[in-house]
């Protein structure tokens, strides 16, 4: 069973992936506005350069060229060269940035739902309380805080004010480390501030959900039959967690699918050096190739992580059985 | 009970020790005593490449890494700067620089003629020319030829009044022994790019800053400053804060905000500065293949609804000015025309030259018809996300509705805008571009308004969108780029200045001033004339030492032109010119230590103590 569910997983994977690096070409170009005279726009740059850069990035030659180009930088050619970095390629911008993202998203993947199930569960668990009122009160209003205006106030009171975090970010610059200790400390510090932004501003969602799975799983009848039959807070805790957390799971599954998207906002504040601010960059220049090679990786990662939650929920759901339809 | 309890303290007092271990080192970070100026640029370095790189902000790098022949000041002067000397002979044709004795590239082979040669043949005559002219050179500049050791010599093929800009400010000499190995086109240079300039390459940390150390050997004199550290931002207000903090002095390539103002004016180790020599000129331009703009007295009823005036008060709030009409501004000093200035707000002339037109309202709604009946409705095509065009734009429409024209805004993205503009598909379209004191004058007129840049509508036209084409302005252009004689070539300049202000294809708004801010409670000898993080003005900077109790700082204020001169020559030397003096007395700063201080320690411990003491409540039994 299990067999022919990967097998026809990875067929369906398969195709998909082909559909989105046709897609991948096709989008980007359909987009008004030619990435050369965009820059020549914005930097002011005399339309004989533009001409230039025209030929350099091969805009002139014929789509059917330009695609057969694109499928063999993706696949042998470092993703080709950036069009506002060239001569770099877009292999070397993503490597330089994809360890900061994922040092980050990796971070908060782990602080934003652990926060907010925790808080979620313990809401749920004690439903109607005032404690309950208070988590899921306090989750809402920091829900509809804006991402932005929280990180700016923390910047100005904790980098500002006190002067106790970097006001932005992933290094000090122009440090120099004597050893190791000192370089992921002082990583871990510049990081403090984006990953308390991101937790308080993201967990929310995850509380909500969890607690109302709660409240609903506690009120089904195993619960009640179980809780009569005496036993301990600590199985009955273990009883409803089990069912109470699909939901939120499915949430982390679909945050762990864009962990290499990287988070734009964050990025922006904090300076961070992620690959969220180069797609980000990439679109409002038309930079095909490093675009083409961001979707490339984003598309890969989600296809991924919803296959691993697929896996996921048969372990966690013992009602959830491979069977072969027909 | 929790199903977790009791098995937690462990854990919490391990990430206390283990919090407080991390952070143990950190006591004896401190950047040594050193002159480390940092200087806070948006965006990221796009290349170090200088024939790739396109980015305006990447320049400054190179201006530090790199010298060219020639340096111009703010107020536009020449400056001979890796060439000791330069001459053009009488019949225009041929430019000699001769070169300084002393130049050495930073890894320490004499800078040659050869290598100058070697550099302009590679833009002029070489596999890779038609990939790396950018300015196309090659139409007007014969040969190049090093003459011996340190003269070289370049011939034109007709006279061209800019050459002299942009083969001695705009081209970077680079090292033949190293280029000459490489790939002009795909070469990163990002190993240890080895340069003429006062700076040295030290580190470069993708997203966070570039680290640039002082070329002992530095043909002007040793800087006084031991490092420059370029820190780069995605965010502007992150670099204000920073720059508050004193975690930056300065800033680069990026101007401040006059909401700002007040805020910065408030820290007495801050000073805020007009750049005298760059602004950033705001127009918009009509399609004149579109009736009736094609109608010159329609576009000049459209520039008496404007007040020019109004809109630097309200969306500048005060820091811009506004623009005069013949596309030339003040700021280009003598190229500007100032008998040009512009048309003043006159709604009632506006009305009268509509009803002239026949353009009369004539169903009532409030909006005039053409003589065929179609309504003077139009649309103002500005970019998204710039709130400045938007907030301009908005007010332009108010007033067009106040003599009968109807002005939708339409604010698309920079790529539909620039598409929709370059091939003629707009009514007005609202643009915005800076301007440089430093930059030939020709680089902004030539392309700007020849016919020849003004393709039929649906093909793309680059600068002249507007599409303007007049065969008087053609010869004039033309002229002025022949013309070295200054004199005459103003003359020639001044004439266009009145033909752009007569015949309004764009219409110039404003000029939003650059504010930029610095700190003084580190370093002295900032040059606000040229601009803080000028080349000059970071050469002459020296750290307030913590010895000297008594310092003078030079601020020098709208210097002429000999005394910028004097100034750039003893830069190194023991006296520094200076036409006001200020003494500074009193408090020694010291540099803030690196690295993590105490407080963040405690307030690690604090926040762990917190949380630990939540999740305890939390989990008490009901």
């Amino acid at each position: 069973m299990l067999r022919y569910f990967l097998l026809s997983r990875a067929i369906r994977m398969l195709a998909v992936f082909f559909i989105i690096i046709i897609l991948n070409f096709i989008l980007p170009r359909a987009m008004p506005g030619n990435p050369a005279s965009i820059l020549a726009n914005e930097y002011n740059l005399p339309p004989e350069t533009v001409k230039i850069l025209v030929s350099l990035w091969k805009l002139d030659r014929p789509l059917h060229e330009q695609f057969v180009a694109y499928i063999e930088s993706l696949f042998t050619g470092q993703w080709g060269y950036s069009y506002k970095y060239y001569p770099r390629t877009v292999y070397e911008l993503v490597m330089e940035r994809l360890p900061w993202t994922l040092l980050l998203q990796g971070v908060t993947s782990i602080t934003v739902p652990a926060f907010g199930m925790l808080m979620g569960i313990l809401a749920g668990w004690r439903r109607g309380t005032k404690y309950d009122v208070a988590v899921t009160i306090s989750a809402i209003i920091v829900y509809a805080i804006p991402y932005y205006w929280l990180a700016l106030m923390f910047q100005y009171v904790f980098g500002y004010q006190l002067r106790i975090f970097p006001i932005a970010h992933a290094l000090t610059p122009g440090a120099s480390y004597s050893n190791f200790l000192e370089y992921v400390a002082d990583v871990l510090w510049h990081l403090t501030l984006p990953v308390l932004v991101v937790t308080l501003t993201a967990y929310a969602s995850y509380t909500l959900v969890t607690r109302n799975s709660m409240v609903d799983i506690l009120e089904e009848d195993f619960m009640f039959v179980a809780r009569a039959k005496g036993l301990p807070e600590r199985t009955l805790m273990k009883h409803a967690l089990r069912n109470a957390l699909l939901p939120p799971l499915t949430m982390l599954a679909i945050r762990l699918g864009h962990i290499v998207g990287g988070a734009v906002i964050t990025e922006t504040v904090f300076s961070y050096p992620g690959v969220g601010y180069l797609i980000y960059e990439s679109i409002m220049f038309k930079d095909y190739p490093v675009l083409n090679a961001a979707f490339f990786m984003l598309s890969i990662t989600v296809i991924v992580a919803n296959f691993a939650a697929d896996l996921l929920y048969a372990v966690v759901d013992p009602r959830i059985r491979y069977v072969r339809r027909g | 009970m929790l199903w977790f309890r009791g098995r937690h303290i462990p854990i919490a007092i391990f990430i206390v020790i283990l919090v407080l271990s991390l952070t143990l080192p950190y006591s004896d970070i401190l950047v040594a005593q050193e002159a480390v100026l940092k200087i806070g640029m948006p965006d990221e370095i796009d290349s170090f490449n200088p024939f790739t790189s396109l980015f305006a902000a990447a320049g400054y790098v190179w201006g530090t890494l790199y010298d060219t022949l020639i340096y111009i000041s703010a107020n536009g002067t020449y400056i001979p700067w890796l060439a000791e000397s330069y001459s053009i002979d009488e019949r225009n044709l041929i430019i000699t620089f001769k070169l300084r004795p002393n130049a050495y590239w930073h890894d320490g082979t004499p800078i040659t003629a050869e290598d100058v040669e070697f550099t302009f043949n590679l833009v002029l005559a070489s596999n890779y020319s038609d990939k790396l002219d950018k300015w196309g050179l090659r139409k007007y500049i014969e040969y190049v030829k090093a003459v011996d050791a340190k003269t070289v010599e370049f011939k034109l093929k007709e006279p061209y009044a800019p050459a002299l800009f942009y083969i001695g400010a705009i081209i970077y000499p680079l090292p033949k022994h190293i280029w000459s190995k490489v790939d002009p086109l795909t070469f990163k240079n990002l190993e240890n790019p080895v340069g003429s300039g006062p700076f040295k390459f030290a580190k470069y940390t993708s997203g966070v800053s570039i680290e640039l150390v002082v070329n002992d050997k530095y043909y002007r004199g040793r800087p006084k400053i031991d490092k420059i550290v370029v820190v780069l931002y995605k965010s502007t207000d992150a670099l204000m804060l920073d720059l508050m903090a004193g975690n930056i002095d300065a800033m680069t390539a990026v101007t401040v905000a006059p909401e700002l103002v007040p805020t910065l004016l408030r820290d007495p180790n801050i000073r805020v500065v007009e750049l005298t020599h760059s602004a950033s000129l705001r127009w918009i331009g009509f399609n004149l293949d579109k009736y009736p703009f094609s109608i010159r007295e329609f576009r000049e009823a459209i520039a008496y609804t404007v007040d020019k005036q109004a809109i630097v008060n309200t969306v500048l709030l005060g820091y811009g000015y506004p623009a005069a009409d013949g596309w030339i501004q003040p700021l280009f000093g003598g190229w500007y025309n100032p008998s040009v200035t512009y048309r003043k707000q006159n709604l009632t002339k506006a009305k009268e030259i509509l009803d002239k037109l026949g353009f009369v309202d004539r169903d009532g709604d409030g909006i005039r018809e053409t003589p065929n009946g179609t309504k003077l409705s139009f649309s103002i095509l500005t970019i998204s996300g710039r709130a400045e065009f938007e907030r301009s734009a908005e007010l332009i429409a108010g007033w067009l509705s106040k003599v009968g024209i109807e002005a939708k805004i339409e604010a698309q993205s920079l790529g539909t805008v620039d598409e929709r503009e370059g091939r003629g598909n707009f009514d007005i379209g609202f643009m915005g571009m800076g301007m440089s004191r430093t930059t030939e004058i020709d680089y902004y007129i030539y392309e700007r308004f020849h016919s020849l840049q003004a393709p039929p509508i649906g093909e793309y036209a680059g600068r002249n969108w507007f599409r303007y084409r007049n065969p008087e302005m053609d010869q004039l252009l033309e002229q002025q780029r022949r013309t070295l004689d200054p004199e005459k070539r103003r003359e020639i300049v001044w004439k266009i200045q009145e033909i752009v202000a007569r015949d309004l294809p764009a219409l110039t708004l404003y000029m939003k001033t650059s504010l930029v801010a610095y700190r003084t409670d580190k370093y002295v000898g900032w040059i606000e004339s040229e601009g803080p993080t000028s080349k000059l003005s970071v050469l002459s900077l020296s750290l307030k030492g913590p010895q000297v109790v008594t310092v003078v700082t030079q601020i020098i204020q709208t210097v002429p032109i000999t005394q910028i001169r004097e100034v750039t020559q003893v830069v190194g030397g023991t006296t520094m010119i200076m036409t006001q003096t200020q003494i500074v007395t009193g408090t020694v700063t010291t540099a803030p230590p690196g690295g993590i201080p105490t407080e963040t320690v405690v307030a690690i411990v604090v926040l762990i103590v917190v949380l630990v003491a939540v999740a305890f409540l939390a989990m008490r039994r009901r």
